[in-house]
């Protein structure tokens, strides 16, 4: 299959791999190898190359380094999969970059650079993160699906404890989708907002195929969760954050946010030096449908 | 007799450490520490006593991820209970005493009760954090020089919980049995001292006799 193109969208200039203590994460770097770099996390099954429209808007200021989460594209898949050990990558890629970095990130790579940056201040100078904030109250979900109504912490551990022991007799595969269209509808079934043209270069630098068809290259052990948890418990640990920070969301509400205006904000005055910006006609994944837009909000704050 | 698990694609030690007639007792360690911390002789208990290696400590694999949690330990020792097939007692110390607090809310259905002991790692879980670094300090037996325990044990307290977390499991564990630390308890040790009825404090001496009720 011929890799599809897409208008403004650019391979990165470099690509490579870092070992992060003995997990290795595929790096995609664009921009002056010895500019001032700028981290980009992108959010949960999504990989580095999300960033391609949006990486070559900055490099002109910045070294950009993309970088495929744990379990994500190119990196390696291991064994579990918490909150803390996405901090622990990210923190041992700013110690690997050694320079005062800016960091941006979306969806949960946006919530976890805040935790990174938030526990974790040396040598970080901005944080950006373009609507990462945690799930709306009610959970992230999609169209037809119920409210999150959150219950007993005791009795959803059950239910973790019951997919672990699930787990222990049956390893998690994806189901293989025979042509690479079916996987790009299937993913357009979960972000209709995303162009069809777009969703299709993505989809190919984030699949691979397989003598059984087309999979996405997630670990599916990343679906399994790390036991109980409630939205109200992210925001208070932003307390500790000293970087000036954007907050950067879109418009429209589509099946993963953005949070209601109330809760943004609840969430949002636990961080001492914080700015919002909204960007017109866009949903939850506001640099993919607006990379122009959403370069100059970054470029305008990281020149601050 | 040491029976290896399997939890997801790792390795647990789990050890019959004696045998005995009656409820098993499971013995979960504490932060860096291994199965054969616990004394069998010093047990007042006659059932059989299983002790088990958390991920990352003694016998069972490290984690490739490093992805160490309390949940994570929770799901390892609830590995070990569907092993054991019948109703049984938990004591931890320092972590495990907080894994022991989660596993007997979580599966009141089958853990009798739990006691916790004081240890490395008591503060594991169950606190906002205020200022800190959100790591935990690990106990100088975990230094990378020393093979018991994965030395990046040290991410484990990334996710905090607030204290009524703690509290939730206190509640529906049918008896839990707190036996108080020298050094100031941590906020969620504190908060489950006044969880309700089935939560009762005793030395260490006489816990497991009060495990019993």
């Amino acid at each position: 299959m011929i890799a599809p193109e897409y208008p403004g969208a650019v391979a990165p200039e470099r690509s490579f791999r870092v070992d992060c203590d003995g997990i290795h994460l595929q790096i995609y770097e664009w921009g002056d190898p010895n500019g001032e770099p700028l981290l980009l996390a992108h959010g949960l099954w999504d990989t580095g190359r999300g960033f391609d429209t949006l990486a070559p808007l900055l490099a002109d200021r910045f070294r950009v380094v993309a970088y495929d989460a744990r379990g994500h594209g190119n990196s390696d898949q291991v064994d579990t999969y918490t909150w803390p050990s996405d901090l622990r990558d990210q923190r041992l890629l700013i110690d690997w970059l050694a320079a005062p970095v800016r960091l941006v990130g979306h969806s949960r790579g946006g919530n976890t650079l805040l935790d990174t940056a938030s526990l974790f201040p040396d040598g970080v100078v901005q944080v950006v993160s373009i609507d990462g904030f945690g799930p709306p109250k009610g959970g992230f979900k999609l169209p037809g699906e119920e409210d999150y109504e959150p219950g007993d912490p005791a009795v959803e551990m059950a239910e973790y404890l019951d997919a672990r022991r699930r787990l222990a007799s049956r390893p998690a595969a994806w189901r293989p989708r025979k042509q690479f269209d079916d996987l790009v509808e299937r993913r357009a079934a979960q972000n209709p907002r995303l162009p069809p043209g777009w969703l299709r270069y993505f989809a190919y630098h984030c699949a691979k195929q397989t003598p059984e068809g087309w999979i996405w290259k997630v670990d599916p052990r990343t679906t399994h969760g790390f036991g109980p948890f409630r939205p109200d418990w992210i925001a208070p640990r932003w307390r500790s954050l000293k970087a000036p920070m954007l907050a950067i969301t879109g418009d429209t509400v589509d099946a993963f946010g953005p949070c209601d205006d109330e809760t943004l904000t609840e969430r949002l005055r636990f961080i001492e030096h914080s700015e919002r910006a909204v960007v017109a006609n866009a949903g939850h994944f506001v640099h993919m449908e607006r990379p122009t837009e959403t370069a100059r909000l970054l470029l305008d704050f990281l020149a601050s | 007799m040491i029976v290896d698990l399997r939890h997801d694609e790792q390795r647990l030690a789990l050890e019959q450490l004696r045998d005995g007639d009656g409820v098993p007792l499971l013995l979960i360690h504490e932060l860096g520490g291994t199965r054969g911390d616990w004394d069998p002789a010093a047990l007042d208990w006659e059932g059989p006593l299983w002790a088990i290696d958390l991920a990352g400590h003694g016998d069972s694999d490290w984690l490739i991820s490093s992805a160490y949690s309390p949940e994570r330990f929770t799901a390892d020792c609830d590995i070990a209970l569907a092993h054991l097939d019948e109703p049984t007692a938990l004591a931890g110390a320092g972590a495990g005493a907080y894994v022991a607090l989660l596993l007997a809310g979580a599966r009141s259905d089958s853990v009798l009760g739990a006691a916790l002991f004081p240890g490395a790692g008591l503060h594991a879980g169950g606190e906002q954090l205020e200022g800190t670094t959100g790591v935990l300090p690990l106990p100088e037996r975990g230094d990378p020089t020393n093979d018991r325990c994965d030395p990046r044990l040290c991410v484990l307290a990334g996710a905090p919980r607030p204290v009524d977390y703690a509290t939730s499991f206190a509640r529906r564990a049918r008896r839990i049995v707190l036996v108080p630390p020298e050094t100031a308890a941590p906020a969620w040790w504190t908060a489950v001292r006044g969880a309700g009825p089935s939560v009762h404090e005793a030395d260490a001496h006489s816990a497991l006799r009060a495990l019993r009720g």
